[in-house]
């Protein structure tokens, strides 16, 4: 492996984000030199990436622009072919593309690359993922409230990690906007420590804790905890700073505005903490080892896009809306409410002096903590009975971190893959002993047993299918193979219609359906052979699937209780 | 030398060399024993006088086409000379440009006939296809019916590619259909006729939601609900016009009457610069809600005028346009006698609802071998005993059968308050084209518009009442070879004059006069030949490019469609959906056409 190009067309987040990720790759074939192509809307960002060889741009504005003044046709495919040809100068070993978008994939296609992992099209124009863990990547859109990993997790499995391969953020800051930070931090009162930093702004409103909170938190810190207090934010959040400070009546350092985004990661890591809601800026506090408070309010998923980093809290509005989905307009934004800045205090002293004391019932607040096999996990620290959701959600963790890569093929495999995992066990089951035991264990217990029954259907729905995709492999009869093929589509309905009544099995046959989608030759033969595999990774996941969740449920003590209450009823 | 060499010396190279390959094609001789050619079973000229045959189809075309002396024609099509001499005969100044379909048929005119006098002059050329510069105000088309019916995709594809040269440049054209009636068909075959011309085409078919409508309709059955509901549908469609519009970006949006297109919409459709054009197919003294919409319209077409323009014009319809109907020639031509099913023969017959006016009218034919065909014809009627299936509703193709199995196709505009005909009708029914396009033999009601679309006596017969009805059947039965000849004479003049595609050529010709730049945009940007010429030395786009002829205006959309549908994908195909996805992208985004107000009110 010489040449890896890396691609990533989402915003400053995603790309911090992606930066365990090459440090990763680095770390697996030390003689590769790494590229990283970006929009140059976050080329400033991308910059301060360590270990990269070449930063590669795309003009994404210049490209609309071409289109939006009216070009014509012969210019802007020029303009798009200049580009392209650029990139096509080098040929990479390895192409791995973290975007969801329909022109990344054309331009996977176009690049040269032995290897590419993403959506890539096809010579006939459709759009294929070749990596199990691209598949999943795209399965995190569709299936949000099932995720439990993090985002940057994700990207090492796309690249093949090792366990501590890539175990952090990285940015590397120039000398001059050290300098400049420092300038800063010393026309603070000195004698006023810890430095606090504030970031009230978001790239979307509804995700924004209101400015007044901010400011009475300001001045919480700055009367209770003897803090000294700075203000980021870019420059159309100056004004939203101003309203703070005017607010807060105590002194603030406002630099919203004024800041570039290197001196701005220099001043993040010489400070003490960083209050923010789910932005770039907490990702660049977690790069440069500082602590945080993150916010995540609305649609934002800490599961997902949380801090890649130990040291940071997250609040969570403990409402049953919470996150809520990107389609829809909150009618009152309660959650944006809900968390009280006495509640974020508290979690800035857990931060600054190891307190773990919150009190606040209608926040819900998790550390996160890596986990036997480095991945990041999130933990719950503050009080709150247990539900489904997080039983499931630790059940899809146990299942995709084995059965992603690869599926068990025999009933030995399949056995030996389940023991594997119950060393697991101990540890998830720790994650959920943290909970309280349900308000109503009976109705748990019941949901968890709908969820099997469903489960057992998938699953003879994927060894039929099974059946039928293997019948095809052997006969040759036409009228066999018509049944077959009849077997096949009947299947497929019915797996379709389970999908879409369960959303608790939607992960599953959300990834047979990107499956299928890849296939890419009517041929008989390839039919057959990637129909069974994909049949039985059905029937596996979903069998192996119940088997965690029913383990899950045995080891918790209040079933156990539960279950002897119902004997001695049984009894009596 | 022989006459083919001496012949073939004044044709370009390209000629020469194809007709030299060409062989020569079977001849016979006509009764005046001048030569003629058969192909596929047609006779391309009259079997007893082609040289007086021809001269006719020239010089009604000369009456209707209103082409002077010096302007240049393109005649689409040869015979074996006779159609060329007649008009270079009656123009004796003008260029002439023959398009040959068939260098065999070439070959074979040079060998049967003395040529040489037409071939000395530099005013006549001749072409396997179109030059770049066929098309233009000033240049005059002569579609030889006869040639049309022979080599019917040849003459598509001349159409095309005289669509896509210069003037006719290919436009953007979304066509809306009405939910349902009479119009549906009209769209439908006004949509195709567009495409035909090499337009690029939007159908947006609102008949998809005739069942919907349907059921509203019968469920509510007038109630205080029925309008306001229906109307929000219509809303609803609407909107998807506007969706449709976004994404598609025509420069033109085609309305058939009763499409529905709140005003709202139509004045969205403005403030994008997309031209608003409706064809309104109706009478405008029965059906009278024109009143409320036509002044929304940029161009308002007609199958009426005189006082109806008299009166969109006091409302403030600054253009309107008289279109008449034409003939949907892919639903009605002419079947042999052994395709025609028994049921739909007889020596009378009619097609259409019972009106008021036919039920009296047709009493006059009592008893004779007269088939009356279509719905709502009362029951209790003495005509019940004429009315065919139950006065069930016939579908094209059970008419097509009739207007073909039928001696005398019989048409009466309808009335639901007079008794018989209309002495002050005036437009012309889609009937009178369809029957003249199966070359069935018609006797239709006394029509003021009618003269100029059909010649009486000699492609129409026309009758003032019953009595007059009576006796021209009368001189009708005696004369069957009278019969066979205006049946054919119509069959011609709606070939060369009343297609959907000649009516859709005269509305984009208004139009563009009326509109020039809205629908020509001033420049040619993305024609074919500029986006050519921008990248002479770029290989892969010069045969991206290859299929398109010269003025075709392209867009991101159509090229990606087209590479799409050619399979493997080269690098400048990839560049091209790379770009097309972006401008997707920006689509979605509102980057790319200014973000839309709320068209429901």
């Amino acid at each position: 492996m010489k040449q890896i190009l890396v691609i990533n067309f989402t915003r400053m987040g995603d790309i911090i984000q992606t930066t365990p990720l090459l440090e990763g790759l680095r770390e697996k074939w030390p003689a590769t030199q790494i590229d990283l192509l970006v929009m140059r809307g976050f080329q400033a960002i991308a910059e301060l990436v360590p270990g990269i060889r070449q930063l590669l741009l795309w003009d994404q504005d210049e490209s609309v622009s071409t289109l939006i003044r009216g070009d014509n046709l012969a210019q802007i495919y020029s303009y798009h072919r200049r580009f392209i040809d650029e990139l096509r100068r080098c040929e990479y070993d390895l192409i791995i593309n973290v975007t969801h978008s329909s022109e990344s994939a054309v331009l996977l296609r176009l690049l040269r690359g032995r290897e590419k992992r993403g959506i890539v099209m096809d010579e006939l124009g459709r759009k294929l993922t070749a990596h199990p863990w691209i598949d999943y990547f795209f399965n995190v859109t569709a299936n949000r409230s099932f995720n439990d990993f993090n985002l940057v997790d994700i990207y090492r499995r796309i690249g093949d990690l090792e366990a501590g391969q890539g175990s952090r953020l990285r940015l590397q800051v120039p000398p001059e906007a050290d300098q400049q930070a420092r300038r800063w931090l010393a026309s603070l009162d000195a004698e006023r420590r810890p430095f606090v930093v504030l970031q009230p702004g978001a790239n979307r409103d509804n995700r924004r804790w209101p400015a007044s909170n901010y400011a009475t938190l300001a001045r919480l810190l700055y009367e209770r905890r003897w803090a000294s207090l700075l203000l980021i934010g870019s420059g159309a959040e100056t004004e939203l700073a101003e309203r703070i400070v005017s607010q807060a009546g105590v002194p603030l350092l406002n630099l919203a505005g004024k800041t570039d985004l290197a001196q701005l990661t220099a001043l993040l890591g010489r400070c003490d903490l960083l209050v923010s809601n789910d932005t770039g800026s907490m990702h660049i506090a977690a790069a440069m080892n500082t602590p945080t408070v993150a916010l995540f309010l609305a649609t934002a998923l800490p599961q997902e896009t949380g801090a890649y980093t130990e040291d940071t809290i997250i609040l969570q509005p403990r409402l049953d809306c919470a996150p809520c989905s990107h389609h829809i307009e909150c009618p009152h934004l309660r959650c944006r409410q809900l968390i009280t800045p006495a509640a974020v205090l508290e979690a800035c002293d857990a931060m600054l002096t190891g307190t773990d004391r919150f009190t606040d019932e209608q926040v819900r607040v998790f550390r996160p903590v890596y986990n036997r096999d480095s991945m990041l996990q999130l933990r719950l620290v503050s009080r709150e009975p247990l539900q489904l959701e997080q039983l499931t959600a630790v059940a899809y963790r146990l299942l995709w971190k084995r059965l992603l890569d690869a599926v068990p093929q025999s009933k030995s495999a399949e056995e030996r893959c389940f023991i594997e995992l119950t060393e697991d066990l101990p540890e998830q089951l720790d994650f959920l002993h943290r909970y309280d035991p349900p308000e109503d264990p009976a109705a748990v217990a019941r949901a968890v047993s709908d969820c099997c029954i469903t489960l057992t259907e998938a699953e003879s729905l994927g060894h039929r299918g099974f059946v039928a995709a293997a019948q095809l492999d052997r006969t040759r009869d036409p009228q066999r193979l018509q049944q077959s093929l009849k077997e096949i589509t009947a299947v497929n309905e019915e797996l379709f219609q389970l999908e879409m009544q369960h959303e608790f099995i939607r992960p599953i046959c959300v990834l047979y359906r990107f499956n299928r989608e890849n296939m890419f030759s009517d041929e008989l033969d390839y039919l057959a052979r990637e129909g069974k595999k994909m049949y039985h990774a059905v029937e596996a996941r979903t069998r192996l699937l119940r088997t965690f969740l029913q383990e899950l449920l045995a080891a918790q003590p209040w079933y156990e209780q539960l279950q002897q209450r119902r004997e001695e009823c049984a009894h009596a | 030398m022989n006459r083919l060499q001496i012949c073939t010396g004044y044709l370009d190279t390209k000629l020469q060399k194809a007709v030299a390959d060409a062989e020569v094609l079977p001849v016979e001789q006509s009764r005046q024993g001048s030569p003629l050619v058969l192909i596929d079973g047609v006779r391309l000229h009259s079997a007893f006088d082609p040289v007086r045959d021809a001269g006719r189809v020239v010089s009604r075309w000369l009456t209707n086409s209103g082409v002077n002396d010096g302007d240049t024609v393109i005649m689409h099509g040869m015979g074996l000379g006779y159609y060329l001499e007649a008009l270079a005969e009656s123009l004796p100044h003008s260029p002439l440009r023959v398009l040959v379909p068939d260098a065999a048929l070439l070959r074979t005119a040079l060998e049967h006939r003395d040529l040489t006098l037409l071939l000395q002059q530099e005013r006549i050329t001749f072409h396997l296809e179109p030059e770049a510069d066929a098309a233009g105000a000033e240049v005059y088309h002569l579609r030889l019916p006869v040639i049309k019916q022979v080599y019917a995709d040849t003459c598509r594809l001349w159409d095309r590619q005289l669509a896509g040269s210069d003037n006719n440049r290919s436009l953007r054209i979304q066509v809306v259909t009405p939910i349902h009636g009479g119009s549906l068909p009209v769209a439908l075959a006004a949509a195709d006729a567009l495409r035909e011309l090499g337009h690029q085409v939007n159908l947006v078919d609102c008949s998809q939601f005739a069942a919907t409508y349907r059921y509203l309709e019968e469920r509510l059955q007038e109630g205080r609900h029925e309008s306001h509901l229906l109307g929000r549908l219509v809303e609803l469609l609407s909107d998807y016009v506007l969706v449709e519009a976004e994404s598609f970006q025509p420069q033109m949006v085609l309305a058939l009457a009763q499409a529905p297109l709140t005003s709202a919409a139509l004045r969205e459709l403005k403030r994008n610069r997309i031209l608003t054009a409706y064809w309104f197919v109706e009478d405008y003294q029965r059906i009278t809600y024109w009143q409320s919409i036509a002044p929304h319209y940029d161009l308002f077409f007609t199958i009426q005028r005189g006082e109806f323009h008299r009166q969109l014009r006091e409302l403030g319809v600054r253009h309107p346009l008289y279109l008449p109907l034409a003939a949907d020639t892919r639903t009605y031509y002419p079947l042999s006698p052994g395709e025609v099913d028994d049921a739909c023969r007889s020596e009378l017959s009619f097609v259409g609802a019972g009106y008021h006016n036919r039920e009296i009218f047709f009493l006059g034919l009592y008893g004779q071998d007269f088939k009356i065909w279509g719905a709502e014809w009362n029951p209790r009627h003495p005509l019940q005993r004429h009315v065919q299936n139950d006065a069930a509703r016939t579908d094209t193709e059970q008419n097509r059968q009739i207007f073909n199995g039928s001696h005398f196709n019989l048409n009466l505009h309808s009335s639901s308050h007079l008794a018989g005909v209309d002495p002050e009708g005036d437009f012309v029914n889609p009937r009178v084209f369809d029957i003249a396009a199966c070359r069935g033999f018609q006797l239709v009601d006394r029509r003021e518009l009618l003269p100029e679309l059909f010649e009486e006596d000699r492609e129409i017969v026309v009758y003032e009442d019953i009595e007059d009805l009576r006796a021209k059947l009368e001189h009708y039965r005696r004369h069957p070879e009278q019969r066979r000849a205006i049946a054919a004479a119509a069959y011609e003049r709606v070939q060369g004059e009343h297609t959907y595609s000649r009516r859709m050529e005269q509305l984009l010709q208004a139009a563009v006069e009326l509109f020039p730049e809205q629908l020509r945009g001033g420049d040619s940007r993305n024609s074919a030949a500029t986006l050519r010429a921008a990248l002479p030395d770029d290989a892969e786009w010069q045969q991206l490019l290859a299929e398109y002829t010269d003025a075709e205006e392209l867009t991101l959309s159509r090229l990606e469609a087209d590479i799409r549908d050619q399979g493997e994908l080269t690098t400048a195909g990839m560049v091209v959906l790379f770009a097309a996805e972006l401008e997707r992208w920006a689509r979605r985004k509102q980057l790319l056409i200014p973000a839309r107000t709320a068209t429901s009110t």
